[in-house]
């Protein structure tokens, strides 16, 4: 009986059927598939010349795992994953500290709200290379802030931090968390906007003083946005090119070097192509280890929800 | 605006510090950009004369005339107008396309969702988290073999390639809110794929697609990666001909110079800020939040 | 006009999981028919199908003899109301009705006369102009029936229609739903899960459970002798009193006790013809209203007795106040005008009318019906 059923169910005719079927298919294939390709593909074809001696020009008979040793061999390599670490770590504790304290005071009823708003967060419009040529000016050794305070009496301040292999990486810092500080700070504001007032309204009259209320209940309701703001400066942070690049170029020396930057030196500049895949691949891999986990806890809360 | 009525600090002491850290972090955000704007309009004299936040002894606009005619990057000596004209070029047509494919792709996803149609989608999502490192290489050859290596048509592909990811995640979440029963409703007033769309599911795209299109503005023009990777020489972005002006090496640094080209960089994705920061707000949370 | 056959209809999901199973409905020309049932019944799907915005796995739709089980929705001359009325945002109420037409490429003129016919008939000709957005529900109500008036189609489908509506507003689109049937004569499948609405509406009711048909029937019929306790308790508000009984024996016949806690015991005779042993177990099923204040002048009919009966709890409805006893255990619920003012703890004498008393067996839930032979076995 079943059987004959799921028959007469598969029956080929299904003319009215079948354009309004295929078509939205249609309509989706060709950018998926270049899109998909291009993402799957690609990062296969990466993989691939990882795997590979190539240097100036691919080349396509393996040579096992090669590059990937030569690559933890490197000591470039090992500067640019302790330095993505150091202004990882900074950055994003920055990012969400200022961003978290700006949301939290501008949730408190404040007049100029939405001109305060803007202003944190014009950054976020700019270009990473205009952050970091402006800071560039701004940092200088001699003309910028040194000056500055110099004239304003200090004479004995010194501040040359890019140009200091030990600190140079701190101004990357500075002038990311400049940029994207805002971004965090809209994220928290969104957050708080959409908690409902009862649960608060609650907690008042449970006798809960406000600093507390915030620590206690507010933040705590706000985990998903803490993480996707974690998730979201690491993607930057892992990605971080256009800034070092404009602000030090990895230097002094190679003392600022981001895996990013080996990445492009090595499979661009310096003819070593083999290894830069490697790196890309090392990057992926460092994305993949923040990304999976998030995503699983993500998806396995929708779940249970 | 509820939370805030219940939670406001009621000692004056406090809103006073309230306001008084919110306006000095304030002043700290706009002071870059204040320096920067102040050292374009001086000479270069007056520069090592003075500080960071002295005013111009004269407001020149010699800065600026030099940024965008006769400044060199790199080998040319042109200034930067060529480069915003390419990036402007390639901008264009590469918001318009990936913002279009965008929405015919979030359509599909969510209002004519077939069997595996999610898991495309979600295939799709995560593009927008891989670091571009790692397509790098491939494309660089791919645009070579397709004659389009170091153009401007390569660079608008490349970016409504990746772009796409983003663009189909904004419509496909704006579209999943649309209700599923009006397509229904038009399908039985027999409209097919294409009437629904232009005649019903477009005109109520109005602020996703604000959100798209700015999103993608500010993407594109700001990109440095693709631009250093995939051009080269005249056809140059203008983020990647800010870099080589400001690391010429050649003759005495012009820091004026520099920040003029700064500004002249930043002033299209400034403007679209000061025009419609309400979306562009929206995208950045959208995508985020969602993604 | 147009008559709409299902038959043997199934639609299986990929995880093997049957939401609907070998469905068969005749819809006459001029039909009000309603799907009723619980939410997850699969009355909805069913809808759905014959509207054709979900594939059939099995079986046959046919309208008018015509097989269109797989043709599209917009080839089968079908019009459908939503629940959310599914309006279009974006155009006012006059191309919301005027869409499906322009699809169809009628000419202008026409268009123009259908759309103000349907706008007068629903009285929504002052708000042409407006966005959905701007109006009531009531109003949206009335232009998600236009639209589907508008069309002149074959067979109306009305999905839960009035389920967004307040409590009056439901009440009086409910009238104006039924005039309209009764003005146009349309062929209408009309899905709820509201029985109120059910039984006022239809011609024909279909009960839905876990993808079934429980009972097709005219709403009397369904009231009166439903085929199982699902649809007794379904149909009917308040619910159907299920009293727990066992068949005993004596001289006279089979009966059933009723027993009160306060002592009262009343005996009923069990109709000729039933198929039950000697203490078997039964549930006895009794509408509120076969309990009532004593009312002399009916006390000589058949089957009727009456009794004194603790009450346990009232609840005054204003017509009638609805009364709580403990019959064998169980809770009963006797629908008493309140002028016999009926006190908690008191004792209440009650008149208990049985002609229309139905027999379940407790462990298929199937109704006892008795044979058209009685006594033969």
């Amino acid at each position: 009986m079943i059987l004959a059923q799921t028959q007469t169910a598969r029956r080929p005719v299904r003319l009215g059927l079948t354009l309004e079927h295929v078509l939205p298919k249609l309509v989706l294939a060709p950018s998926l598939v270049l899109a998909l390709v291009c993402i799957y593909g690609y990062m296969a074809w990466t993989g691939y010349i990882s795997l590979t001696p190539s240097s100036f020009l691919p080349m396509y008979e393996l040579s096992g795992f090669e590059q990937y040793q030569r690559l933890l061999e490197n000591d470039r390599w090992r500067v640019a994953c302790f330095n993505l670490a150091l202004f990882g770590g900074l950055f994003i504790g920055a990012c969400l500290l200022v961003g978290v304290l700006l949301a939290i005071l501008l949730d408190q009823r404040i007049r100029a709200e939405g001109a305060l708003r803007t202003i944190y967060l014009y950054p976020m419009a700019i270009s990473f290379i205009v952050t970091g040529t402006a800071w560039k000016w701004i940092l200088n050794p001699s003309l910028g802030l040194e000056k500055l305070v110099h004239d304003f009496g200090f004479t004995s301040f010194e501040f040359s931090w890019l140009t200091d292999p030990d600190k140079a990486i701190y101004t990357l810092v500075m002038a990311a968390v400049w940029q994207s500080s805002g971004f965090v700070m809209a994220m928290f504001l969104a957050g708080l906007r959409g908690i409902d007032s009862s649960i608060i309204k609650a907690a008042q009259l449970d006798g809960a003083s406000l600093p507390r209320i915030y620590w206690r209940i507010v933040l705590p309701c706000l985990r998903p946005v803490f993480f996707s703001a974690v998730m979201v400066l690491s993607h930057i942070a892992i990605k971080s090119f256009d800034l070092v690049t404009a602000l030090t170029a990895g230097g002094p020396g190679y003392s600022t070097d981001l895996p990013a930057l080996f990445m492009y030196a090595h499979a661009f500049t310096r003819g070593q192509m083999g290894l830069g895949a490697a790196s890309a691949m090392m990057m992926l891999a460092g994305v993949l280890a923040i990304l999976v986990p998030y995503l699983y806890s993500e998806l396995r809360g929708k779940r249970h929800a | 605006m509820r939370n805030a009525a219940l939670l406001s600090w009621q000692p004056r002491l406090g809103r006073l510090f309230i306001y008084a850290t919110l306006i000095a972090v304030a002043a700290l955000y706009l002071i870059p950009l204040w320096v920067v704007l102040l050292t374009s309009f001086k000479t270069s004299a007056d520069i090592r004369s003075g500080n960071l936040l002295s005013l111009p002894d004269v407001w020149v606009l010699e800065g600026w005339i030099k940024a965008w005619g006769t400044a060199c990057t790199g080998v040319s000596c042109d200034g930067i107008r060529g480069y915003f004209v390419n990036s402007t070029v390639m901008v264009l047509p590469a918001v318009a396309l990936s913002t279009l494919l965008g929405a015919l792709n979030g359509y599909v996803l969510s209002l004519w969702r077939f069997k595996g149609s999610e898991l495309l989608f979600g295939l799709l999502l995560f593009g927008c988290f891989i670091p571009f490192q790692v397509i790098l290489l491939p494309m660089a050859q791919t645009l070579g073999w397709l004659g389009l290596a170091n153009s401007t048509a390569g660079l608008v592909l490349v970016h409504v390639i990746y772009g796409l990811c983003f663009t189909t995640l904004f419509y496909r979440n704006f579209y999943q809110a649309l209700p599923q029963e009006i397509i229904k409703a038009a399908r039985l007033d027999g409209a097919g794929f294409f009437t629904i769309f232009w005649r019903i599911v477009l005109p109520l795209s109005g602020p996703i697609t604000m959100v798209t299109l700015i999103w993608q503005f500010t993407a594109i023009w700001n990109d440095f990666l693709f631009g250093v990777v995939f051009s080269a020489g005249d056809n140059q972005p203008m983020t990647v001909a800010l870099n080589n002006l400001v690391n010429t090496t050649a003759g005495v640094k012009e820091y004026n110079v520099d920040m003029a080209a700064a500004v002249l960089a930043a002033l299209p994705t400034l403007l679209v800020y000061a025009v419609a920061g309400k979306y562009f707000v929206r995208g950045l949370t959208a995508g985020a939040i969602k993604g | 006009m147009t008559s709409l056959s299902i038959c043997n209809v199934g639609k299986q999901y990929q995880k093997g999981a049957t939401t609907l199973e070998n469905i068969n409905l005749e819809i006459r020309s001029g039909e009000f028919l309603i799907l009723v049932g619980p939410s997850g019944c699969g009355k909805s799907t069913l809808m759905n199908m014959i509207a054709g915005l979900e594939s059939v796995s099995s079986g046959q739709i046919l309208l008018n003899q015509q097989d269109i089980t797989h043709a599209a929705p917009s080839q089968r001359d079908i019009a459908m109301v939503f629940q959310s009325y599914a309006l279009y945002p974006n155009m006012n109420v006059y191309d919301n009705i005027a869409f499906g037409l322009q699809i169809r490429k009628w000419p202008k003129d026409e268009i123009d006369a259908e759309v103000q016919r349907v706008a007068k008939l629903l009285q929504i000709d002052h708000l042409l102009k407006r966005k959905p957005a701007q109006l009531s529900g009531g109003q949206q109500q009335r232009v998600a029936m236009g639209r589907a008036l508008a069309r002149r189609p074959k067979v109306y489908l009305f999905d839960e229609p009035l389920s967004n509506l307040d409590a009056k507003l439901r009440v009086e689109m409910r009238t104006e739903v039924k005039k309209l049937h009764q003005r146009l004569g349309t062929t209408i499948v009309y899905v709820t899960h509201d029985q109120i609405e059910a039984m006022t509406l239809a011609d024909r009711i279909a009960v839905m459970k876990d993808g079934v048909i429980q009972q097709l029937g005219t709403p009397q019929e369904i009231y009166q002798q439903p085929n199982n306790l699902f649809v007794a308790s379904f149909i009917g508000s308040p619910a159907m009193n299920f009293i727990p009984v066992t068949v005993q024996h004596t001289a006279q016949g089979r009966f059933v006790e009723l027993k009160d806690q306060s002592g009262t015991c009343l005996q009923l005779a069990l109709p000729a013809g039933l198929a039950v042993k000697t203490d078997q177990q039964l549930v006895l099923g009794l509408r509120p209203e076969a309990f009532s204040e004593v009312q002399p002048h009916k006390l000589s009919q058949a089957q009727v007795q009456q009794g004194e009966f603790l009450v346990e709890m009232t609840e005054p409805t204003g017509p009638d106040t609805l009364t709580l006893l403990r019959i064998n255990g169980a809770e009963v619920t006797a629908r008493v005008a309140p002028q016999a003012n009926p006190q908690a703890g008191a004792k209440l004498p009650l008149m208990l009318d049985a002609s229309q008393a139905l027999f379940f067996d407790p462990v298929s839930g199937e109704r006892l019906r008795a044979l058209a032979q009685p006594a033969a076995a």
